[in-house]
């Protein structure tokens, strides 16, 4: 079986914000062409993996673009001015290290006049942000980077203890590993049904790629991949009954989508036939492709299967791996199921 | 049933955004003696369709929501109680209030929200709101019962049913949008047999409360050119400000000017509602309507919409209030629309 | 081109009332396309043959509709609530003159004299939901026979030109692009080109997802107005762009990440031909690039603005030279996308 880890590395290193995946397309692409009979990307950059099959049409997709920034002005000093591309909280990023798409790194930090104290600290903006990398002039700042490149956080992806992961972009390259172990599993099994494999695009900023791919293959079923908050940590903004290492989620809702109960079900039979651990998910706050898809159209049955991640859009988000590998699982026996609705 | 037995019966059924298939079903009975077919959808849509028998005939697509606002189960206590979050509701109405737990199988499960104790409020707490992560749901039984009853995402909604008011006034939970679907089914019993000239696609659709996905899904799938979203609007109440969009109790059918309900449409609806002597009032919609004539009006190819509103006081709490009187003139309005349209606005 | 654009400002149309704009664009253009149509949403649509055929379907976008009001009720005085079309700041408002209902009949906005308030009032701005507009009427009865609830309401304001090579009017965002597309439309093109006058834009981008469906096209051009903030007060990183430094050319906003692939080979002609251009500097706002790039299955998108002063108020401020260097790269980027 593949390595969760290996891959994890992989696509990190790949990886971009949203409008910019071309790079971890490819990576994506060469890894899951054996398993599919036709690999193909669309006017949004979304990889699309069909394996044909009998049966329904069922969409499965996970998302490749990460939250990030793009260079917008470059000082008399040679400081850069950033803006965010997806959900950043600007207080979070002090002092994150990041790296430009043409590998150049750097550090973010903040005015020295902003506050940070904890009333303003929701107040501070990424106009209030700069990426310092080192350079002495605003030529040279130049001569390494352009307006309009982006960067990623430059941390590290390991495992730690009791078989915790601990990377940036859990959300949502560790939902494109375990959709690319389904993937595997389920190379040489006969299709029940008419699969779609997307590693879509541009979901942190709107779900865009999600929305034009779902509108292209017109599918009866959509069950996403992404990643939910949980429960078990300290100063839990939100009470969540979902846990590291509990097993995947069946997600009954989120703030953009209320699953429906037809994909629920269809989940939760596999689960419990295929006696693979899961929890209940209500997402209060965040949004996920599975909005996407269920909008398309006619209407789409629409669910999603979650990995439990902590820190979501921090530099360092923690998962545990038997999720993952059971995020795949689960995935993987809902979809050799016959569609009865 | 009387239509006034008909109206009870749908407002007191259960179906919260995103599991309208209990009340789908029960829409679905009380529309098919007035269309030449009906059916529900995969998504909980209950569709109707009245063909005028004429080739090339424009279709008018008319949609009032089955859905209503409800609430989802979050977590288990250990001694028992019920954890919940809200889809719509104000939680200023919960503490001390009725709710049903509804199963996926059996018995809709009775349950109150706790208050706290009198002794135990500080001097104060009785002017603070109290947040809706800090309820609890008392459904009266030990966590081993409760397990075997209810999980996590189970669907939690109001219990009380209709009730009557003086003269013909009336106060219960879901008058949005059902009250709405019911001014449909005047309009087509006003309707009887005469002649008109579009194609009827009747809606009770999900999910409104939720972004309006449901009628969305109908007006991609049925392609209507005209569309009338019959929505509830806010009458006035003793404690409203003038800058409020508020219209008046038992002062006919709202019919909305602006982006969303265009101004030709809506100009339709006035002169018929003039010639036809029925009560109407006007209102802006300077942006989005909240009504499912926003998610309507920009399906595929543009659809031309328009917002009709039913007046009703005290809007998603579980007593609303009605006068029947507003209810037969949004279906008069709706059946004279449909005998008087040709088709071209 | 600056009388035409003189003629379209002074056209009213509001989000769900562009009739007068549309009918205006309709008459210049008709005898120089190929096809021409609404749709149910008020959206014109025309398409014009070029020498060449076009591998990648170009639309090019405006939108007709600007910032105004409806009116949300008649005091028993007959003085008119207003309900904002488009995101305004309340503030722009004291002291305005507005035209009001079908019969664009005059009406002022004011607030009682500074006489009569204190100090510590003056400290707080007035709320749209305080402010009235007063048609001189001295009842709801009298007021009705010229303007009803739910009618527009709209800014007064005169085309002027001013200072070094500036213009002040309403609506400059957008009927400037309007205006651009006009002229082009009536020269000749060479390739095949559809062209999009959207409605609704300024209360979400409406109009241009029925446009998008509808052409449904491989690469959209949306020429736009874009807020200009090189005022003294403000740091230049948050100027967002400059008057004086040509068109703006987005790199992202709040709807839409705009594609490099497209963006830079032609940036490049542009430096060749030594066209002024400046990137917006800021990721906030919208445009109809938003619900088009994502209309059925997709599309690249570009966008090209217009440095704008004061956006969303009676007073839009424009550079002219930025307008010509602006519809320069315009006219470049339908030609060179013929090649993409």
């Amino acid at each position: 079986m593949l390595n969760v880890l290996e891959l994890q590395k992989k696509l990190v290193a790949a990886a971009l914000p949203s409008g910019f995946e071309h790079k971890v397309a490819e990576v994506i692409s060469e890894i899951v062409k054996p398993y599919v009979d036709e690999v193909y990307t669309d006017a949004l950059g979304n990889v699309i993996a069909h394996k044909k099959g009998p049966g329904k049409k069922i969409m499965m997709p996970a998302h490749m673009d990460t939250i990030g920034f793009m260079a917008t002005y470059i000082d008399d000093k040679g400081f850069i001015r950033v803006t965010n591309i997806g959900g950043i909280s600007a207080s979070n990023m002090v002092a994150t290290p990041v790296r430009f798409e043409n590998g150049v790194k750097g550090i973010i930090q903040i005015e020295g006049k902003a506050d940070l104290t904890s009333a303003a600290r929701n107040a501070v903006a990424m106009t209030n942000m700069f990426i310092d990398i080192g350079a002495k002039s605003k030529e040279e700042a130049e001569s390494l980077v352009e307006i309009g490149m982006v960067a990623v956080f430059d941390t590290e992806t390991k495992v730690i203890f009791n078989d915790h992961l601990v990377s940036p972009y859990c959300d949502d390259l560790i939902c494109c590993v375990s959709l690319i172990l389904a993937m595997e599993q389920l190379k040489d099994v006969e299709p029940v049904n008419d699969l779609y494999y997307v590693f879509s695009t541009q979901e942190e900023v709107g779900l865009r790629g999600a929305i034009t791919s779902a509108y292209h293959i017109d599918p009866d079923l959509g069950i996403a991949l992404d990643v939910c908050s949980v429960g078990d940590i300290p100063a839990v903004s939100v009470p969540m009954v979902v846990g590291l290492g509990k097993g995947p989620t069946i997600k009954i809702k989120d703030a953009s989508v209320i699953c429906n109960p037809q994909a629920v079900e269809f989940l939760r039979k596999a689960a419990k036939a295929n006696n693979i651990p899961y929890q209940n998910e209500i997402l209060l706050a965040g949004g996920t492709d599975t909005a996407a898809m269920q909008k398309t159209r006619g209407g789409v049955i629409a669910g999603c299967i979650s990995v439990p991640t902590r820190y979501i859009h921090s530099p360092q988000e923690m998962v545990a791996i038997s999720d993952v590998e059971n995020a795949a699982k689960l995935l993987a026996a809902a979809v050799c199921q016959k569609i009865e609705f | 049933m009387t239509f006034k037995e008909k109206l009870q019966k749908l407002v007191n059924a259960y179906g919260v955004s995103g599991d309208e298939f209990r009340v789908a079903e029960i829409a679905a009975e009380i529309l098919k003696p007035y269309v030449d077919k009906v059916e529900i959808d995969k998504l909980g849509n209950v569709v109707g369709y009245k063909s005028c028998g004429k080739p090339g005939a424009k279709k008018l697509m008319l949609d009032a929501h089955l859905d209503q606002i409800g609430f989802l189960v979050t977590d288990i206590t250990k001694e028992g109680f019920l954890r919940f979050m809200a889809m719509g509701v104000d939680p200023r109405m919960l503490l001390g209030s009725e709710l049903n737990v509804i199963p996926k199988n059996g018995e809709p499960i009775y349950g109150i929200v706790c208050s706290t104790p009198p002794h135990l409020q500080k001097p104060g707490d009785s002017a603070k709101s109290v947040p809706i992560d800090q309820m609890l749901l008392d459904v009266g039984m030990p966590y081993e019962q409760v397990i075997e009853k209810i999980e996590v995402g189970d669907y939690i909604a109001f219990a009380n049913d209709a009730l009557d008011l003086l003269g013909d006034c009336m106060s219960g939970k879901s008058m949005d949008d059902r009250a709405c679907f019911m001014t449909i089914i005047h309009a087509l019993e006003l309707l009887g047999d005469s002649e008109f000239d579009c194609d009827l696609i009747i809606v009770g659709s999900t999910k409104e409360e939720v972004g309006g996905h449901g009628a969305m899904a109908r007006a991609y799938i049925d392609k209507p050119d005209y569309a009338i979203a019959i929505d509830v609007g806010h009458a006035k109440t003793a404690d409203s400000t003038p800058m409020d969009r508020t219209q008046e109790f038992g002062g006919g059918p709202i019919i909305g000017f602006g982006a969303n309900s265009i101004p030709k449409f809506a100009r339709k609806a006035v002169e018929i509602a003039r010639a036809k002597e029925i009560p109407y009032q006007v209102e802006a919609i300077p942006a989005a309507s909240g009504t499912n004539a926003w998610s309507m009006q920009i399906v595929e190819d543009g659809i031309s919409t328009l917002v009709v509103s039913l007046p009703l006081r005290y809007m998603h709490s579980p007593v609303e209030m009605l006068t029947l009187s507003d209810v037969y003139n949004v279906g008069k309005l709706l059946c004279e629309f449909i005998k008087s349209f040709d088709g071209q606005l | 081109m600056k009388e035409l654009l003189k003629k379209l400002v002074m056209l009213d149309g509001i989000a769900g009332y562009e009739d007068d704009v549309r009918e205006f664009i309709e008459n210049e253009i008709k005898d120089h396309v190929d096809e021409m149509f609404t749709d149910p949403m008020g959206n014109l649509y025309a398409f014009k043959k070029g020498a060449k055929r076009r591998e990648k379907k170009l639309l090019v976008s405006a939108h007709m509709d600007e910032v105004g009001f409806l009116v949300h009720s008649i005091t028993e005085d007959g003085m008119l609530k207003l309900s904002q079309v488009g995101g305004v700041d309340p503030r722009v408002l004291v002291g305005r003159r507005m035209k009001c209902g079908p019969q664009k009949v005059n009406g002022i906005i004011s607030i009682k004299a500074i006489h009569l308030t204190t100090p510590e009032e003056r400290k707080v701005a007035p709320t749209l939901g305080s402010l009235y507009v007063d048609i001189g009427s001295s009842s709801k009865k009298q007021t009705e026979q010229y303007v009803r609830v739910g009618d527009p309401v709209y800014f007064d304001s005169d085309f002027i030109e001013f200072g070094d090579n500036r213009i002040k009017a309403k609506a400059i965002d957008d009927r400037l692009g309007c205006a651009m597309m006009i002229e082009i439309i009536k020269g000749e093109l060479e390739y095949d080109t559809w062209f999009g006058f959207s409605v609704q834009e300024e209360i979400g981008i409406r109009g241009a997802r029925v446009l998008g469906n509808r052409v449904n096209p491989d690469i959209s051009l949306v020429l736009e107005g874009s807020t200009a903030a090189d005022l003294p007060n403000v740091p230049v990183h948050s100027q967002a762009c400059a008057q004086g430094k040509g068109g703006v050319v987005s790199l992202i906003d709040g709807r839409t990440v705009y594609d490099r692939e497209i963006r830079e080979p032609i940036l490049k002609k542009a430096d060749a031909e030594g066209i002024k251009w400046q990137y917006k500097t800021t990721s906030t706002g919208a445009n109809d690039n938003g619900a088009i790039h994502i209309a059925k299955d997709g599309c690249m998108a570009f966008s090209l603005s217009a440095p704008l002063r004061y956006i969303h108020s009676a007073a839009n401020v424009l550079y002219w030279p930025d307008a010509e260097e602006m519809f320069k790269l315009a006219k470049l980027f339908i030609k060179e996308s013929g090649a993409l």
